[in-house]
């Protein structure tokens, strides 16, 4: 589906199953939306990104930053000068009025944006979608709603892997890379649509080949987890335990 | 098996939402066992040919079939289901044809196999064997996307007979490949005994060494069928049609065989230039 590296088995990130990264991503995300001030998101932006330190996995890490601090740019124009709360100015940039209360809901909604990306990134780098699939397989789900899962997440880096080919074969026909970040974006919007519709040309054909290969067999049989795990399900119901604790405890300050 | 036939018995084809026919009353016969040449200008049906073969037409593509086809006594339809288990299929785009789910070339020759719920030996020897006819064997541990187009093409075509198919239905399977993997394709495929095969393809100069029959598409329409030497000198004209380069170079040369057609192949205009 994507071209991804080989991920070394003998690393500790390989120990932790993908479930447990997966309700890792929904942890960490529930927990940044129960704080509620800036500052306070600090100590779990810095968790999930001495998560993915640890691991020497960056690789995808800074394309999705520098997407998000875009984002987050925006966010803090917009916010910083037209949020409904906005009551204390903070600065002024000529005739442009920049309030506090705007600018600090901007940061909090970028600090959870980062979480978010850091926590997803941790997984997406440190396990294949092969591990996914089986793991999940093994889990219970079958094969064809673990496909449907992967088709799911998978489709934005698919898009990323279809966009290179595209740029590759533009500069093979003498075009030229754009510089500056406006002539990037003036250079990708006329290939977007096709962009799209090629990819989802490329899931129904995928689609249409495993009916015919049989995914969908009530023959198959399930298969083995080479990979050992650390702990596993004791895993499972600690963090999700977490999870629920912090759904109820945002439940609870929305009550309040 | 040997002496039944497949039978299309005014067979067309519409797909949903489109006024066109995409196949327009196709009457030809086939012995099971042989190998089947489609060839033809685009948009001529072919594809369209091998997806109602392999039942993507209608199961998964909706279209209005009108006209019958028949495997022996049996209409092609009843049978589908068990026939689909012994049916290989290779689709134009290999690419979109891997499951996207396997971590290594291996995973993905035995993917077929482990939904067919075969045992681990058995999987494991049919993929050594796919894997060896293929040249495979050195990417084995590779990841299926770090493949070239034509080692993936190769990667499709193994798959699909990982499961021993008895129908192979292949649609421009070396389209990607390079001279000599399309010599070794071609090479192998000559050798095939007993698997009715269906090969869409442009390279009529093997086709007509290997194919027992040539089926011409055009717009739709069947426009001729029968052996490689009948067909090609039918159509020795037409402008549409691709010809061997044997043909095309005996016509130039004017030679001819005994019978007054031109050779197809070049151990035809070798043994006519010959004489």
């Amino acid at each position: 589906m994507i071209g991804q590296a080989a991920i070394d088995q003998s690393k500790w990130y390989a120990k932790v199953d993908p479930i447990s990264k997966l309700l890792l991503i929904a942890g960490f995300t529930l927990a940044s939306f129960v704080i509620s001030q800036p500052l306070l998101e600090l100590p779990l932006l810095a968790a999930t990104a001495l998560l993915i330190m640890f691991s020497r996995k960056t690789k995808g890490l800074w394309a999705m930053t520098a997407f998000s601090l875009f984002l987050i740019m925006t966010m803090l124009l917009i916010q910083g000068l037209f949020w409904p709360g906005n009551h204390t100015l903070a600065l002024k940039a000529g005739i442009l009025l920049f309030y506090q209360e705007g600018l600090t809901h901007a940061l909090l909604l970028g600090c959870r944006i980062l979480v978010i990306i850091f926590s997803t990134c941790f997984f997406i780098e440190t396990t294949t979608i092969s591990e996914n699939a089986k793991y999940l397989e093994a889990a219970g789900l079958s094969y064809k709603q673990v496909y449907v899962l992967m088709s799911v997440c998978y489709i934005l880096p698919e898009m990323k892997q279809n966009l290179q080919k595209i740029q590759l074969a533009q500069r093979a026909r003498g075009i030229v890379p754009a510089k500056s970040v406006w002539s990037r974006v003036e250079m990708i919007v006329p290939v977007l649509v096709p962009l799209i519709i090629k990819t989802f040309q490329m899931a129904i054909n995928r689609s249409i080949s495993l009916q015919l290969r049989g995914y969908d067999s009530p023959e198959r049989r399930k298969p083995e987890l080479k990979q050992e795990y650390w702990l596993g399900h004791k895993t499972h119901l600690a963090l999700s335990l977490i999870c629920l604790f912090l759904i109820g405890g945002k439940a609870w300050l929305l009550v309040k | 098996m040997a002496s039944r036939q497949i039978a299309l018995k005014n067979l067309s084809v519409q797909y949903l939402g489109f006024e066109d026919w995409v196949l327009k009353e196709i009457t030809v016969f086939a012995p099971v066992g042989a190998k089947i040449g489609l060839v033809g200008p685009s948009k001529g049906g072919r594809s369209t040919l091998l997806n109602l073969f392999a039942g993507i037409i209608p199961k998964i593509i909706p279209a209005k079939i009108k006209g019958k086809v028949t495997l022996g006594d049996n209409d092609y339809r009843d049978l589908a289901p068990e026939l689909r288990k012994t049916t290989g299929v290779v689709l134009q785009d290999s690419a979109s044809q891997l499951s996207g789910l396997a971590d290594s070339v291996y995973d993905e020759l035995a993917f077929a196999l482990v939904n067919r719920g075969l045992d681990p030996l058995t999987i494991q020897d049919r993929v050594a064997a796919v894997a060896s006819q293929f040249d495979l064997e050195d990417y084995l541990e590779q990841a299926p996307t770090a493949l070239s187009g034509g080692q993936m093409q190769r990667l499709a075509i193994a798959s699909a007979l990982a499961l021993n198919p008895q129908f192979l239905l292949l649609d421009d399977p070396t389209s990607q490949m390079d001279p000599v993997g399309r010599q070794h394709f071609f090479s192998w495929l000559k050798q095939q005994k007993d698997q009715t095969v269906f090969i869409a393809s442009g390279e009529v100069d093997d086709l007509a060494e290997v194919c027992d029959q040539i089926w011409v598409l055009e717009a739709g329409r069947l426009a001729a069928s029968g052996t490689p030497q009948a067909v090609f000198n039918q159509l020795k004209d037409d402008p549409l049609v691709a010809k061997p380069t044997s043909l095309e170079l005996a016509k130039r040369l004017k030679i001819k065989r005994p019978d007054g057609s031109y050779p197809v192949t070049a151990s035809e205009l070798k043994e006519a230039a010959g004489k």
